[in-house]
């Protein structure tokens, strides 16, 4: 129990717009603080859309794998009760026995012996019903499940998602790839973040986010999928490689040489999302509990880990003088060294070195320096160093790059240097590195 | 106060109680908060045992001016006053028992030392080490911790190292090497106790770590987790960093039990000496782990009285080798009372054995082999193609010859639910899996379902170890109807109608399946019969089924829109080329979905939900469907109008509706009462009711969907294909709201001529 009740204080304004909007929408007023608190917390990613579930009817709870008993591990510093275990006995693929055969007995509906004979005839004419019609209309799309190859490529390149990806038919996993490609797109826009969940309905199946309670977690929210591909990745390379690549020739041997097959053979398809859906739980598990493990040994309590002491003492409020006289020093010595660039995205924020050839500046995840800024692009602008010297150039940015009111191309930076990305702007230092 | 009631606090009377001589303990509850009123009794009953000491309690909530400089956190909590100085706070119910040390605690602090302390607190937090600390010590800001010792020329630790907490007690002393702890190690309680010692050995924590309890207050944690107060001594064996053995200790010495601080069962002569209790499951156990901290090596679990239970090989955490288990009650033979065999990565493989009392063998099995989660998953047995049953049956008498049994079930399964007849499936389960009973079998079905039912080879795994074959089916065809393969699908639920009919709850799976093929009619039909047993669930489909598979028709105007919304706007702000232009495009993309849903069925297919041609509105061909930023104000703002068609039949039929509504509503918006391109803008008097329904129907729907019912009561709200929002399943608010969605946008988008297309990312927000 760690909730308190409160109250919060809203400023007057906000609270005169929140009545208006209030009589205007025709909205409770708790309603709408609830969806602003909703939209607010799924926008900085503390909320993911949680499908509900149908009622408890037997139907549903059926086929409803719960989800695996918490597995307890100790925390930190305290003793376990017992050497710790990853990947606990929770979930033995193989039984042990240890099912109450009475409670079970319990559960199954009162069973007779034989099915009473007019289910029988209702089942199969219904099922000659259903399968006429189906039949008769339906047309089958095949669906390419990953190959071997496919999927050993892809775990070892996990960025660049194969061609093969795109072509195939399937939502889930083009989806997938649309998302590794498009990263920048989703991740980093106000307004896509506030079109979230409509785009979440459109992928959410409802009837899979009912059938199958478990499944709604992965299936519903793609992105996590594609999150844990790479650690699947990781995790195929790690488990026997050898393995892995004698099943797949095995595999291949097995198949009947379908048609259906070669195609199978040559796209990534659903698969590779159901994949990392299914692996996930089992891999977090693991993860977790080695973690825990790690963490039960760990020697922080008890003696300190010392990486944390070496460094603590820079943190030291009163040696931050003396290390800034040695800076000034050591300056002197290192001053032959050619002088390094910094960005800072506030005059006196954190800086950030440019420390490779091409550095790139933009709203993408997959800049060098993120600007989280609407009017700025995604790839903004680049930062190229050319021997001693560091030019910024432009890469067609909607919003342009700026310098005193000048919109540039290509400039050479110099200290002190303060450039508009759209309206945002980075401010350029040099000096010798801080290390 | 011996004794009595606690006293209720007040303004008036909270000073002089916190402030009394001695010790006063104070509950903090809130009438909101439940398991205050479990703590209260326990609370209330221990006033009686400690008649020395003052009881009393705060209502967090009436006495807000009390509570809040108290700056609570946490609820139930138990503030301790010692001569007027706030000792401890505990949150949490607490037991008795624990309340009880707790209390017991209190009476043995020194308040004096617990002044000295406070004022070393601030000392340490105005940077200057309390006394005793020596003066080079260093503040650690991220362990809260004054660090002091000798370095090596390189700067780093080495030595002994001592470490203070802000309050100036020692809590640690490390010998280390060159910035690595090697040697012993010794934690302290605050009152100067050990709490902890133990061996690093280059970094590793080596040999026994032995953790001590404290009689006094301690942030050394201990009694965590679980751990019953009874445990005054804990001792973890490392093996180079890897914990081999804890043990648990009461005041005595004795070996206890950790969650109840019960004595430790002797261990069952017989057994080896490292078996060790599991508790949780009342059973002896002798688990060897790897590196990595899984199962390695010969695993094996006894009950309590040393029966063996089941042992098996593990390698790396995947059964691999020998497996044999205690069997009874499990298997159809009576006799049977073990059973054993292989296991090939956690799979079921080769010849097992099912043996009697005596071990001697009552039947034996080839489970064949053990077909893994790659060789399923790309089994042609799920395809989503369908064969006659003449060719199933072909693939699987040539899987049974080559011992692939688990296809080989799969595709008789598939054989008889095209042809319609179990027999066959029936006696190959028979033949070719182990014979369980009937609870057994459901059992183990539902386990495999629930633990793994979104993986390929544990649930085939499961059949041939005899687990209920129906569940199993279904549960395939729920996973191939998740993975888009819903014909698949459809011959699995298929193949368990047939072994269980009597169990309805299958036309629900069915019913979702016959959706992503399209196939209304035979789901309402379905529903029909599900709603017998399952009235709700019935309902849901048919409300499913007609919202995805809706009427198209002319849906804008047919009832009068309302809303309760001012101000509303009088008609389209966007000049006539651009609504023509956007009714194109609105044209283009439910062509283009209409295209995509037929190619999902046979060229002359008869689908009678499938939306009227539009092709009339666009005499030219289709308009080309764009995606591109534009500066919108001062924000980038992204404009998609592309579609993606690869979805699944359900995801198709989902944003054909949407768009229907948005291009009917434009279509209205301009006076028109058909599908007809606008000539002129004539908008209907109600116009502005038509914009603001929209956009309250969405706030409506989302309301539901965030709130559950709170805004809309049962049986209120708009009708959403015949069913009252407030009536409206959750998973159904959600197409509600993305119709609106899209409506709304189109609204928005028509009212603000600054706007430039419906389909801009910034329209669809709120």
């Amino acid at each position: 129990m760690k909730r308190i009740r409160e109250t919060i204080e809203v400023a007057e304004p906000l609270w005169r717009a929140l009545e208006q909007m209030s009589h205007d929408l025709g909205v409770d007023r708790d309603a709408l603080v609830a969806q602003a608190l909703f939209l607010l917390a799924k926008q900085n990613g503390y909320v993911a859309p949680t499908p509900v579930l149908l009622g408890a009817t037997s139907a549903v709870a059926q086929a409803i794998p719960t989800e695996a008993p918490a597995t307890s591990r100790p925390p930190v510093a305290e003793p376990a009760s017992r050497p710790v275990e990853v990947a606990a006995a929770a979930s033995p693929p193989v039984k042990e026995p240890a099912a109450p055969a009475v409670a079970v007995g319990a559960q199954e509906p009162a069973k007779t012996g034989a099915p009473a004979d007019d289910d029988v005839a209702f089942v199969r004419n219904r099922m000659k019903d259903v399968l006429a019609s189906v039949d008769a209309a339906v047309l089958p799309r095949e669906v390419p499940v990953p190959s071997a190859e496919a999927e050993s490529e892809e775990a070892s390149d996990e960025e660049e998602p194969s061609d093969e990806d795109e072509s195939d038919g399937n939502d889930v996993a083009s989806d997938d790839d649309e998302e590794s490609e498009e990263d920048e797109e989703e991740s980093d826009d106000g307004s896509d973040d506030e079109d979230a969940p409509d785009e979440d309905e459109a992928t959410g199946d409802i009837a899979a986010a009912l059938a199958e309670a478990s499944e709604d977690t992965g299936e519903s929210d793609t992105g996590d999928a594609e999150d844990e591909a790479s650690e699947d990745a990781e995790d195929s390379e790690d488990s026997e490689d050898s393995e892995d690549s004698e099943d797949s020739e095995d595999s291949e041997e097995e198949q009947p040489a379908d048609e259906e097959d070669d195609s199978i053979a040559a796209a990534v398809g659903a698969e590779a999302a159901e994949d990392s859906d299914e692996e996930a739980p089992d891999d977090a598990g693991s993860e977790d509990d080695s973690a825990g493990e790690e963490d039960s040994n760990a020697s922080d309590e008890p003696a300190e880990p010392e990486p944390a002491h070496a460094s603590a003492e820079d943190d030291e409020p009163e040696e931050t003088t003396d290390s800034g006289k040695r800076e000034v020093s050591t300056n002197i010595t290192q001053a032959p060294q050619p002088l390094e660039l910094f960005v800072r995205l506030a005059p006196g924020g954190p800086a950030v070195m440019v420390n490779v050839p091409r550095f790139t500046l933009g709203r993408g995840p997959n800049c060098s320096l993120t600007v989280k800024s609407g009017r700025v692009s995604r790839e903004h602008a680049v930062i190229v160093r050319v021997g001693d010297d560091f030019f910024i150039e432009d890469l067609g940015s909607s919003n342009g790059t700026w310098i005193n009111h000048q919109r540039i191309k290509r400039q050479k930076i110099a200290d002190g240097d303060t450039f508009n990305l759209g309206t945002e702007a980075v401010y350029f230092s040099m000096g010798p590195r801080e290390d | 106060m011996a004794g009595a009631a606690p006293v209720e606090l007040t303004p008036e009377n909270y000073k002089e109680v916190t402030r009394r001589p001695g010790v006063c303990v104070v509950d903090c509850w809130a009438p909101w908060c439940a398991p205050c009123h479990d703590f209260t009794p326990i609370f209330t009953a221990a006033a009686a045992r400690f008649p020395d000491l003052t009881f009393a309690r705060l209502d967090t909530e009436a006495q807000e001016a009390l509570a809040e400089p108290l700056g609570i956190e946490a609820l139930p909590l138990v503030l301790a006053f010692k001569d007027g100085l706030e000792v401890h706070r505990a949150s949490g119910v607490m037991s008795a028992d624990a309340l009880d040390t707790l209390l017991g605690k209190l009476v043995a602090v020194d308040v004096a030392e617990e002044k000295r302390r406070a004022a070393n607190r601030r000392l340490t937090e105005a940077g200057k080490p309390p006394p005793g600390i020596p003066k080079g010590a260093t503040w650690d800001a991220g362990d809260a911790e004054w660090t002091f010792g000798p370095k090596d020329s390189k700067g780093r630790q080495h030595g002994t190292w001592k470490f203070w907490r802000a309050d100036g007690t020692l809590c640690n002393e490390c010998v280390m090497k060159q910035g690595t702890p090697h040697g012993v190690f010794k934690r302290f309680h605050e009152d100067g106790s050990v709490s902890q010692e133990g061996t690093f050995d280059q970094g590793q924590l080596h040999g026994p770590r032995t953790w001590y309890a404290s009689e006094h207050f301690t942030t050394e944690r201990m009694h965590e987790n679980g751990v019953s107060e009874r445990v005054k001594k804990t001792v973890m064996l490392y093996d180079q960093g890897e914990v081999r053995q804890v043990l648990h200790f009461d005041g005595t010495g004795q070996r206890v039990i950790p969650t109840t601080g019960e004595p430790y069962p002797v261990r069952p002569a017989h057994l080896p000496e490292d078996a060790e209790l599991r508790e949780d499951l009342d059973q002896w156990a002798r688990v060897s782990l790897n590196a990595e901290g899984e199962r390695h090596g010969l695993i094996r679990f006894w009950d309590r009285q040393g029966q063996l239970l089941w042992e098996a090989e593990y390698v790396d955490g995947l059964r691999h080798g020998h497996y044999r288990s205690r069997a009874v009650d499990t298997y159809a033979d009576f006799r049977v009372h073990f059973d054993e065999g292989q296991a090939e990565g956690n799979l079921a493989a080769g010849v097992w054995s099912l043996l009697d009392a005596q071990r001697q063998v009552v039947l034996t099995r080839d489970l064949g082999l053990a077909q893994d989660e790659e060789t399923l998953e790309r089994s042609p047995v799920f395809s989503n193609l369908a064969r006659t049953a003449e060719g199933w049956r072909e693939f699987a008498r040539q899987a049974r010859a080559e011992k692939r049994y688990r296809e080989a079930l799969l595709a008789t399964a598939r054989a008889c639910a095209t042809a319609m007849d179990v027999q066959p499936l029936t006696e190959w389960l028979e033949q070719l899996t182990l014979p369980r009973t009937r609870p057994s079998a459901h059992a183990l079905a539902m386990s495999v379902v629930q633990e793994a039912g979104e993986r390929w080879a544990p649930m085939a795994d499961c059949l041939m170890r005899g687990g209920e074959a129906a569940t199993v089916l279904r549960a395939y065809a729920v996973l191939l109807d998740q993975t888009d393969r819903p014909r698949a699908a459809l011959d699995f639920v298929h193949a368990a109608m047939l072994l269980a009919p009597e169990r309805k709850a299958y036309l629900f799976t069915r019913g979702l399946i016959l959706l992503n093929l399209g196939q209304p009619e035979q789901v309402h039909q379905d529903a029909e019969q599900l709603a017998k047993v399952e009235p709700d669930t019935a309902r849901f489909l048919s409300t499913y089924a007609r919202a995805l598979f809706p009427r198209y028709d002319f849906w804008a105007g047919q009832e009068p829109p309302r809303c309760t919304y001012d101000g509303l706007p009088e008609g389209p702000q966007q000049p006539l080329e651009s609504i023509q232009q956007v009714v194109r495009k609105y044209a283009t993309r439910i062509q283009t979905l209409r295209a995509e849903l037929l190619q999902r069925f046979k060229p002359g297919a008869v689908v009678s939900w499938l939306p009227p041609d539009l092709s009339a509105l666009l005499p030219t061909g289709p308009v080309k469907l764009e995606q591109f930023e534009l500066e919108f104000g001062e924000d980038v703002v992204e404009i998609d109008e592309t579609l993606d068609t690869s979805g699944g039949l359900a995801d198709l039929a989902l944003v054909m509706r949407s768009d229907w509504s948005a291009l009917t509503w434009l279509l209205w918006a301009c006076g028109e009462k058909t599908f007809r391109m606008p000539t002129r803008l004539a908008p209907p008097a109600d116009y502005g009711q038509g914009a603001g329904q929209a956009s309250q129907r969405l706030w409506q729907s989302r309301d539901r969907r965030l709130r559950g019912g709170d805004g809309s009561p049962a049986g209120e709200g708009f009708l959403f294909e015949g069913v009252p929002l407030g009536e409206l399943h959750p998973n159904l608010v959600r197409l509600a709201e993305r119709q609106y969605a899209e409506t709304q946008a189109m609204f928005y988008w028509l009212n603000d001529s600054d706007h430039v297309s419906p389909w801009q990312s910034n329209l669809r927000g709120s």
